[in-house]
C-alpha cells in the first residue's frame, strides 16, 4: 500500500506546511520559540523586587494608618489589598510563568480556572450571607468541650461528638 | 536501543518497522490473548479502552443488579424483601456504581480507543498516565465495594448529604469507603481528562482542524474540561467530610458552627457539570452515528459544536438548581431557575441538528442507528421534565419524589446508556473485527426500549401523585401500587434485554474475525482508515485531512448548498487512495480557516531520525502508582493506629517507588 | 515499506530543540493548574463562608479573631520567603536555558532551601495558633485556617521534593538549553503555588 505523503513533502520540513496552513494559536512551535528577548536574570529580579515593594505595600495598608484613610472614604479595605494582590498574582503569572510570550492556550487554563474560583468565592459568598446561619456562639462551645474533655476524659476527635449531643453509637 | 521496563519480559519488547504486508497479516492473524503481561503493563490506548470497557460494564452488570433488587422491594406495598437499611445501601451503590463505575469509565473506555484513531494520532499524550487512570479506577471501584464486606455498603445516597454522613448521624462505616474511593476515582477522572485534552489539542494529524474535528472528538473535549474544573469541587467537599468523621472538625455540623449547606453546595457545584459528563460523550457518539446511518454529513456541525461549548460553560452555573428547596432566597432561586432554562436552548438546538441530519438522508436502521435515534426520542422526554424542574415552584412540588428519579433515568439510561449502546454496536467491529448480530441487537433495542419506557414513564405520575424518593416501602392506599408493579416489570424486561446483549457480545466474539470490517458501515472519520482492529500503531502513515469526512471526500458534491446524500462507496476504499483536488474546497467545509498544523509528539519511548516508529514500551509502574494510592486510602480508612501506619507506609513505599520508576522511564 | 512520513517528536530529551515536546508537557501542567485553581478556589470559599462565624461579637471581645491571633509581620516574612523562591525558581530554569548547570542546580537548590524555610514558619505559627488554644476541633477559625493553609502548605512540600529530586540530574548537566522541560513544568507548579499563597496570605491575613 502507497504511504501517503502529504503534499509539499515530508511532513519533518517544517516550513513547506504552507498548504496545509500555518500553525495557529495552538502549538504552532513559533509560539514556543525563545525569542532574542529572552528574559534576563536581571529583568526577573527587577520583577522581584516589584513584587516586594507591592508585598510591603500589602502589609502597611492593613495596617492602621491607612486602614483609617481608606475606610474614611468609604472604600472597604478589601479593595485595594485585592488589587495589590491581583497585581502580584498577574505579574508571575506573567513573568515567572512566561504567560505573556507562551501560547494564550495555557492563559486560557489559568483564566477559565480563575474565573470558576472566583465565581465560587463570590456565589458561594451571597448565597451564604442571604441564609442566615444560626448564631453560633464559639467561646461558649469551646468553653464547654475544654470542659467535658477535663471531666469525661474523652479523647480528641470523639469528645466533640458526645459532647455536642450528636447521639453516639 | 529501545527503551523498555527493567520489569518488561525479554520477549514483548518494543516492535520495531515492519513491511507493511506483514502488518496486515500480523494484524489479522494474531487473536488477541486476554490475559497477561500486556494487559497488565500495557499503554496502549486501544488495550486500555478495552479494559475500561470491560470493566465499566461488568459495574453496570452490578448496578443494574442492584436496581433490580431495589425494584423488587418496590414491586408492591409493605414488601420485606430488603431491610431498610439494605435498601438504602442497595440505591447508594446502585446510583454511585452507575454514575462513576459505569457511565463515565465506559465514556472514558470509547473515547480512549476510539479519539486517538480519530483525530490520526498513534495513541493518546501520556500512554502511562492513561494505564495509571485506568488501574485507579479498577482500584478504587472495588475499594468503594469492599464496603459490602465489612460493615456494609455506604447508605447515605450518591450525594452524601451532611450531616447524615457525619459520624454517629446514621451513616455506616461504609460512607468512608464512598469518600476514599471517589477521591481515587477523582484523580482518575482528572488525570484521564488532562491526557484527553492534551490528545484532542495537540495530537491532531495534519489539516485536521477543530474546524473538521469529529464531534465526538469535540464533547470529549468539552467533557475534559468539566473534569477538570469540578472534580476538585467534590474532592474539596469530601476532604472536608473526611476531616469531619475522622479528625473531629465541624465543617458540615451546626453544633460545631459548620454549615451543612457548604456540603451541598460545594457537592452540586461539582454534580450539575458532572451530568453533563455523563451525557456529552454519548451526544458525540449520537452525532457520529446519524451522519454514517443517513448517508449525509451531520447538519449544522458548528451548531452542535458550539452548543457543547455554551453547555459546558452554563454548566457551572446552575448548580443550586438541586437545591431549590434549601430555601435559598428568591433572588438567587431565580438566578438558578434563569441558567437552567437557558441551558436547554442548546441542547434543544443539537436535537434539532440530529433530526435535520436525518431528514431527507438515505436511512439504515442498523443497530447502532436504532439505538442513536431512540436516543433521541428519550432524550427528549428527559429534557422536557428537566424543564418543569428548572422552575422553582414546580420543583417544589416534585423534588425528592419519583419525577426526579423519571426525570435522571429518561436523560441517563434513555440518553447516555443509549447513546453508549450505539457507539458498542457502531465501533464494536472497529475493535473486535467483528460485528454485533443485527438480529440479536434488534431484540436488544426493542426490549430495552419496552421495559425502559415501562420501567421509568410511570414515575413521572408517581413523583407527581407525591411518592417519595429513597423510600423503602409504601402503604398501600396510596394509590401508587400500580404503577409500582408496571415499573419494576419494566426493571426486569430491562433486565432481560441486557441479558441479550451479553449474549451478543460473547456470540460475536465467538465467531471467526469478519474480513470485511475494515470499514463495514461506509463511515467517514479516521479511525475507519485503517484496519480493524487496528495494528499497535494506528496508522501505518499519518492521514492527511482535508475535510470533516474524509473518507467520504472522493464521493461528495463539491458545490455549495446543502450537502445532499453521498454515494455508496465503491468497495474499500482506503484513506489513502483517495483523490485529492488542488483546492480543498469541499462542501461540508463551511467557513474553514486556515488548517491547524497539528503536531504528533507522542510520550513515545525512544525515536531516532525519522524512520523507525517505536511504540511506548509496557510498563509496570503506572499500576504501582495506583496501588499506592489504595494502599494510602487504607491508611485513612482504618482507625487502629497500627494499621494506618502500616498501610501509609507501604503505600508510600510503593507510591516512591512507583514515581521513580516512571520517571527513570521517561528519561532514558 | 510501512515508513511513517511525519517525525513524532519524542517526549524524550533527544529531540534536538523539543520544542513540540516542550509544548505537550507544558499544556498537560497548565490544564492541571487550572484545575487546581478550583480546588484552592473551593477551600478558599470554605474560608469565605465561615469567615463570619470568626468574628462574631463575642470573640472580638475575647481578642480571639484571626487578626488577633495571626501575625502579621511573620506572615508577612514568610510571604517574603516565597517569593524569593519564586525569584530563585526562575533563576535556576534561565540557568539551565543557557546550559548552565552547576548555577542552576544552585538555584534549584536555593528554591528547595526556601521552600523548607516557608514550611518551617508555617509549622511555627501553627504551633502558635495551637498555645492560643485553637485547633482543629474547637474553632471555625482553626479548623478552616488548618485545613487552607494546610493544604497550600502540604502542595508547597510536594513541589520542594520534586525540586530536590531534580537537582541530582541537574548537576549531572541533565538540563540543558536543548533540554529543561522538566524544571521549566516543576517552575509552572512552584509558581503557581506560590500565586496562591498570594491570594491565601491577602484574603487570610489582611482583609
Amino acid at each position: 500500500m502507497a504511504t501517503q505523503i502529504a503534499p509539499g513533502g515530508s511532513m519533518t520540513q517544517r516550513g513547506s506546511h504552507s498548504d496545509i496552513g500555518d500553525g495557529g494559536p495552538l502549538g504552532g512551535h513559533g509560539d514556543n520559540v525563545e525569542h532574542a528577548s529572552h528574559p534576563t536574570a536581571r529583568f526577573y529580579v527587577l520583577i522581584f523586587f516589584i513584587l516586594l515593594a507591592i508585598t510591603i505595600a500589602e502589609v502597611f495598608v492593613a495596617q492602621e494608618p491607612f486602614l483609617g484613610i481608606f475606610e474614611g472614604i468609604g472604600v472597604p479595605i478589601a479593595v485595594p489589598l485585592l488589587i495589590l494582590a491581583a497585581a502580584k498574582f498577574l505579574m508571575i503569572a506573567a513573568f515567572y510563568m512566561h504567560l505573556k510570550q507562551d501560547s494564550r492556550a495555557f492563559s486560557a487554563f489559568l483564566i477559565a480556572g480563575l474565573i470558576l474560583a472566583i465565581g465560587m468565592l463570590f456565589t458561594f459568598g451571597g448565597l451564604f450571607a442571604a441564609h442566615s446561619r444560626e448564631p453560633f456562639d464559639q467561646i461558649a462551645w469551646r468553653e464547654q468541650l475544654a470542659q467535658n474533655a477535663g471531666t469525661g476524659g474523652a479523647s480528641g476527635a470523639g469528645g466533640a461528638a458526645a459532647t455536642t449531643g450528636r447521639g453516639g453509637h | 536501543m529501545v527503551a523498555t521496563s527493567p520489569l518488561a519480559p525479554a520477549a514483548p519488547a518494543a516492535p520495531v518497522v515492519l513491511p507493511a504486508p506483514v502488518i496486515h497479516e500480523d494484524a489479522h492473524a494474531i487473536e488477541q490473548r486476554w490475559y497477561g503481561w500486556e494487559w497488565l503493563a500495557t499503554v496502549d490506548h486501544k488495550k486500555i479502552g478495552i479494559m475500561y470497557l470491560l470493566t465499566g460494564f461488568a459495574f453496570f452488570l452490578l448496578g443494574g443488579f442492584e436496581a433490580l433488587l431495589l425494584r423488587t422491594q418496590l414491586i408492591r406495598p409493605l414488601n420485606t424483601f430488603l431491610q431498610p437499611d439494605i435498601f438504602n445501601q442497595m440505591f447508594t451503590m446502585h446510583a454511585t456504581t452507575m454514575i462513576f463505575l459505569a457511565i463515565m469509565p465506559i465514556n472514558v473506555g470509547l473515547g480512549n480507543y476510539i479519539v486517538p484513531l480519530m483525530v490520526g494520532a498513534a495513541d493518546m499524550a501520556y500512554p502511562r498516565l492513561n494505564a495509571f487512570s485506568y488501574w485507579l479506577f479498577l482500584f478504587g471501584g472495588i475499594f468503594l465495594n469492599l464496603s459490602f464486606i465489612s460493615g456494609g455498603a455506604p447508605n447515605t445516597g450518591w450525594f452524601g448529604y451532611a450531616p447524615l454522613t457525619e459520624p454517629g448521624l446514621g451513616g455506616n462505616s461504609g460512607v468512608d469507603y464512598w469518600n476514599l474511593g471517589l477521591q481515587l476515582l477523582g484523580v482518575a477522572s482528572i488525570a484521564g481528562a488532562v491526557n484527553f485534552i492534551v490528545t484532542i489539542l495537540k495530537l491532531r494529524a495534519p489539516g485536521l482542524t477543530f474546524n473538521r474535528l469529529p464531534l465526538f472528538g469535540w464533547m470529549t473535549l468539552i467533557t475534559s474540561f468539566l473534569v477538570i474544573f469540578s472534580f476538585p469541587s467534590i474532592t474539596v467537599a469530601l476532604i472536608l467530610l473526611m476531616f469531619d468523621r475522622q479528625f473531629g472538625t465541624h465543617f458540615y455540623l451546626p453544633s460545631g458552627g459548620g454549615d451543612p449547606l457548604l456540603w451541598q453546595h460545594l457537592f452540586w457545584f461539582f454534580g450539575h457539570p458532572e451530568v453533563y459528563i455523563l451525557i456529552l460523550p454519548a451526544m458525540g457518539i449520537v452525532s457520529e452515528v446519524l451522519p454514517v446511518f443517513s448517508r449525509k454529513p451531520i447538519f449544522g456541525y458548528s451548531f452542535i459544536a458550539y452548543s457543547g461549548v455554551a453547555i459546558g460553560f452554563l454548566s457551572f452555573t446552575v448548580w443550586a438548581h438541586h437545591m431549590f428547596a434549601t430555601g435559598l432566597g428568591d433572588f438567587a432561586n431565580g438566578a438558578f431557575a434563569t441558567g437552567s432554562f437557558l441551558i436547554g436552548v442548546p441542547t434543544g438546538v443539537k436535537i434539532f441538528n440530529w433530526i435535520g441530519t436525518m431528514w431527507g438522508g438515505s436511512l439504515r436502521f442498523k443497530t447502532a442507528m436504532l439505538f442513536a435515534v431512540g436516543f433521541i426520542a428519550m432524550f427528549i422526554i428527559g429534557g422536557i421534565s428537566g424543564v418543569s424542574l428548572a422552575s422553582p415552584p414546580v420543583d417544589f412540588q416534585q423534588t425528592d419524589t419519583y419525577y426526579v428519579v423519571a426525570h435522571i433515568h429518561y436523560v441517563l439510561f434513555g440518553g447516555a446508556i443509549m447513546g453508549i449502546f450505539s457507539g458498542m454496536y457502531y465501533w464494536w467491529p472497529k475493535m473486535f473485527g467483528r460485528f454485533l448480530d443485527e438480529g440479536l441487537g434488534r431484540v436488544h433495542f426493542w426490549l430495552t426500549m419496552v421495559g425502559f419506557n415501562l420501567a421509568f414513564f410511570p414515575m413521572h405520575w408517581l413523583g407527581t401523585e407525591g411518592m417519595p424518593r429513597r423510600i423503602y416501602t409504601y402503604f398501600p392506599d396510596m394509590g401508587w401500587n400500580f404503577w409500582n408493579m408496571a415499573s419494576s416489570v419494566g426493571a426486569y424486561i430491562l433486565g432481560i434485554s441486557v441479558m441479550v446483549l451479553v449474549g451478543n457480545m460473547i456470540y460475536s466474539y465467538s465467531r471467526p474475525r469478519d474480513e470485511m470490517a475494515d470499514n463495514p458501515w461506509d463511515a467517514a472519520t479516521l479511525e475507519w482508515a485503517t484496519t480493524s482492529p487496528p495494528p499497535a500503531h494506528n496508522f501505518d502513515a499519518v492521514p492527511v485531512v482535508y475535510s470533516r469526512y474524509p473518507l467520504w471526500e472522493d464521493r461528495h458534491p463539491v458545490e455549495g448548498g446543502q450537502p445532499a446524500v453521498i454515494a455508496t462507496a465503491a468497495p474499500h476504499t482506503s484513506i489513502d487512495e483517495r483523490s485529492h483536488p488542488a483546492d480543498t474546497q469541499v462542501a461540508v467545509g463551511e467557513g474553514e480557516t486556515n488548517a491547524h498544523l497539528a503536531t504528533d509528539a507522542t510520550d513515545h519511548g525512544e525515536h531516532d531520525a525519522g524512520h523507525a516508529f517505536h511504540l511506548p514500551a509496557p510498563t509496570i509502574f503506572p499500576m504501582i502508582l495506583a496501588f499506592g494510592l489504595l494502599l494510602i486510602a487504607f491508611a485513612l480508612l482504618f482507625s487502629p493506629p497500627i494499621l494506618k501506619v502500616t498501610f501509609l507506609i507501604t503505600g508510600v513505599i510503593y507510591f516512591v517507588v512507583a514515581i521513580y520508576g516512571w520517571v527513570k522511564q521517561i528519561s532514558e | 515499506m510501512a515508513v511513517v512520513t511525519h517525525s513524532p517528536d519524542a517526549m524524550s530529551e533527544r529531540a534536538p530543540t523539543g520544542l513540540e515536546s516542550l509544548d505537550v508537557r507544558k499544556l498537560g501542567m497548565w490544564a492541571f493548574l487550572g484545575s487546581e485553581c478550583v480546588f484552592f478556589g473551593s477551600l478558599l470559599s470554605m474560608y469565605f463562608v465561615n469567615r463570619p462565624l470568626m468574628f462574631s461579637p463575642a470573640l472580638e471581645a475575647a481578642h480571639l479573631t484571626p487578626k488577633t491571633i495571626l501575625n502579621i509581620p511573620f506572615t508577612g516574612a514568610l510571604a517574603f520567603i516565597l517569593l524569593c523562591s519564586s525569584l530563585t525558581m526562575v533563576l535556576a530554569l534561565n540557568a539551565m536555558q543557557q546550559s548552565r548547570r552547576r548555577a542552576g542546580s544552585f538555584w534549584l537548590l536555593a528554591t528547595a532551601f526556601l521552600g523548607m524555610l516557608f514550611l518551617g514558619g508555617q509549622a511555627i505559627e501553627f504551633m502558635e495558633i495551637a498555645h492560643e488554644g485553637i485547633t482543629l476541633q474547637n474553632s471555625v477559625f482553626g479548623q478552616s485556617f488548618l485545613l487552607l493553609t494546610g493544604f497550600h502548605g502540604t502542595h508547597v512540600f510536594v513541589g520542594i521534593i520534586w525540586l530536590i529530586s531534580c537537582i541530582p540530574r541537574a548537576l549531572r548537566g541533565g538540563f540543558h538549553a536543548g533540554n529543561y522541560i522538566g524544571p521549566e513544568i516543576c517552575g509552572l507548579y512552584w509558581h503557581f503555588v506560590d500565586v496562591v499563597w498570594v491570594v491565601i496570605f491577602t484574603i487570610i491575613y489582611l482583609i
